[in-house]
């Protein structure tokens, strides 16, 4: 009996429960998620972030009615862009869209933009919190969602730091080299062996790769990375001093800048820092100046990683604002690693005759 | 020191041999189509470069378009890429040269869609192939026909000018050539601006009135700024003219102007008249490479000839 009677619920509840089914889904910001981290916003940005909401209807009927709700979280501007669904208004903190019908399977979208606040002191989370009620032949139902987001400082006082540090970085070369003498050690026809080997990267290869970095696809950056390591390689082994991958790289940011007319001038002891950390390897080698081609490798694999490393994690978001997804970054830092591996060892041979014609 | 000297003094031999030619310094703006029209013009567009693909935006507009022009400004053109646009769900081909670029690869795809749009909501979607670009925006000038309006003079000026330190170029000019009657009820212009940067101080005159400062400054989206401004009060009685000033930025590529204005009698019949696009510039090899291979090479052979 007890069992006729809880079959006769099921048969009674079930159609209910498996009819009206609403799920409702957020992208924001709406970039590519391949490049861009996903849910993070950055205060300060000058512009917009558009955020797209989703719904689906999961059921097997049609949903009528259906007024869903956002309520933005930070007090952020909203402003609702041009887009095909018609019936979404803004108000205060609140985004409210109309949908007449949603057959079974279906799906609707619309976008709106958030202002990320100006300035936040510390990263906080945010929640758009989405509401939908909706009608279905049992009745009115309603279902929520919740999307929560990271909203980050604007990197200003990052930045003001990074500037500070990029200072001292500098200002702690300059005391090295004269500390130590070490300008003088170079003599003139290595400090114009230096001057042009930063010309050939900082103008003709960097012309190069950017003129043709499709040509590899996503491996378009080995055309740079590959030739930067041959060429700091040929340096090391032709110019065999302390600090010439300093020297080198500090020259190929200050012909850029004057060439190209890159604007890092605030930012060249991070840079330098490119050529430093190659520097400190020769010396933790006892001064192997790429003279085996193991270490070519590891030079050059280390100096394209770096760069790449402070290009992704440090200056994007310091200095652009933009976060990359981990992933799609880190997988640039290897094809570059793999850029130095290859120019570490084509380097190594291409040094040797080089140096052998030279010297 | 001598040495040092010497070390500088090749350093600043590179400077001497730039021009900044990249790509090119691009189109200076000029006067595509400009008419009179009972009726109007729309400008709409956005939003930024996103690397979305497709990279959708939405249009609504009036009904009876004369004439429509849409605008694709990508990031980093390179032999082999193209664009894929589609108005409506139907595909108008795909595009594989750029009808403008400038500088690092900055290009627009310029496309007459007159006869593509329907009144109401229209949705333009772009895919593309660009392994490190994307576009930029997706920019619609649409001239529309509107007998119960008043009549409209309008000229839409488009280009791609790399406006930039390093090449010197320091403002931009579109003088939109003919006589207005005194008496003008409205006046728009549009202006889009491709890789503004906020803090770097541009500045946007009209008749030599400052209409903004740092109007490049990303914020329609990222490296994007479409505007209109009311200039009613600044028509002036012939050749009107937008002036755009670098200022602060280190590069800015003015790519649209677009000035509407609305008679309050009319001045004679309706046309349209469209101007011969202008060809742009091919790319040319900087002459900084160029000098720094042969530097380069002459070094080289001395090393070696010294050697023996």
């Amino acid at each position: 009996m007890k069992l006729i009677a809880i079959l006769v619920l099921l048969i009674f509840f079930l159609p209910q429960l498996a009819a009206a089914e609403l799920e409702i889904g957020m992208d924001i910001p709406l970039k590519n998620k391949e490049i861009y981290q996903e849910n993070r916003l950055v205060a300060g940005v000058s512009w917009y972030e558009r955020g797209q909401v989703v719904l689906t209807n999961t059921g097997d009927e049609k949903l009528h009615n259906i007024l869903v709700s956002v309520d933005v979280p930070l007090q952020m501007d909203i402003e609702i862009p041009v887009q095909a669904m018609k019936n979404i208004s803004a108000d205060n903190n609140n985004v409210t869209a109309r949908i007449g019908e949603l057959g079974p399977g279906e799906s609707i979208s619309f976008i709106f933009s958030v202002k990320p606040p100006e300035s936040i002191e510390f990263k906080k989370k945010g929640s758009f919190a989405i509401s939908a009620s909706y009608e279905d032949g049992t009745g009115t139902h309603s279902t929520s969602y919740t999307h929560v987001v990271e909203v980050v400082p604007p990197p200003s006082w990052i930045t003001y730091g990074t500037v500070l540090a990029s200072i001292c970085i500098i200002l702690l070369a300059f005391l090295v080299a004269w500390k130590f003498n070490v300008l003088e050690a170079f003599t003139t026809i290595d400090l114009v062996t230096i001057a042009l080997l930063a010309g050939l990267i900082g103008v003709v290869f960097r012309w190069f790769w950017q003129t043709f970095n499709d040509l590899l696809g996503p491996l378009g950056g080995l055309l740079f990375t590959i030739p930067t390591a041959v060429l700091m390689i040929i340096a090391l082994q032709i110019v065999r001093k302390p600090g010439t991958a300093t020297l080198l790289f500090t020259v190929v940011e200050l012909v850029a800048l004057v060439v190209w007319g890159s604007n890092i001038t605030v930012w060249m002891g991070w840079y330098m820092t490119e050529g430093i950390i190659v520097d400190i390897l020769v010396l933790l080698f006892r001064k192997d100046y790429a003279d085996r081609r193991s270490t070519a490798i590891i030079y050059a694999v280390a100096r394209s990683a770096y760069a790449y490393w402070m290009f992704y994690f440090f200056f994007a978001p310091a200095v652009w604002k933009v976060y990359y997804a981990p992933w799609y970054a880190w997988g640039e830092v290897g094809i570059a690693a793999i850029g130095g591996l290859i120019g570490g060892a084509i380097g190594y041979s291409i040094a040797k005759k080089v140096r052998g014609a030279m010297m | 020191m001598k040495k040092i000297a010497l070390f500088i003094s090749i350093l600043l031999l590179v400077p001497l041999a730039s021009a900044g030619e990249w790509r090119g310094d691009g189109t200076p703006l000029y006067t595509i189509a400009e008419g009179r029209i009972h009726g109007g013009v729309y400008v709409g567009g956005g939003h930024g470069l996103t690397y979305e693909d497709p990279y959708v935006e939405y249009f609504d507009l009036p009904g009876n378009i004369e004439y429509a022009r849409l605008y694709v400004p990508v990031w980093n053109y390179n032999e082999g890429d193209w664009i894929e646009v589609s108005i409506n769900g139907k595909s108008l081909g795909r595009s594989s040269e750029p009808d403008y670029v400038a500088a690092w690869g900055i290009c627009d795809y310029v496309l007459n869609v007159t006869d593509e749009l329907s009144p109401g909501m229209n949705t333009v979607s772009v895919t593309y192939h660009n392994t490190n670009g994307a576009p930029y925006s997706i920019v619609l000038v649409a001239v529309y026909n509107d007998t119960t309006m008043p009549q409209t003079r309008f000229w839409i000026a488009e280009g791609n000018h790399a406006l930039s330190q390093t090449s010197k170029i320091d403002h931009a000019e579109v003088i939109f050539k003919g006589d207005i009657p005194k008496g003008t009820t409205n006046a728009t212009l549009w202006s889009m601006i491709i890789a503004g940067n906020e803090g770097e101080i541009d500045k946007l005159y009209f008749n030599s009135n400052l209409l903004g400062e740092d109007v490049g400054r990303r914020k329609s989206g990222a490296y994007f700024d479409l505007d209109s401004w009311d200039v009613t009060e600044f028509v002036g009685t012939a050749n009107n003219s937008v002036w755009f000033e670098r200022g602060g930025e280190t590069y800015i590529h003015p790519f649209n102007a677009v000035l509407s204005i609305e008679f309050m009698e009319d001045q004679g019949d309706d046309y349209i008249e469209i101007h011969p696009m202008a060809e742009s510039e091919g790319e040319n090899l900087p002459r900084a490479v160029v000098m720094v291979l042969v530097v380069s090479m002459i070094f080289l052979i001395y090393r070696v000839r010294s050697k023996k």
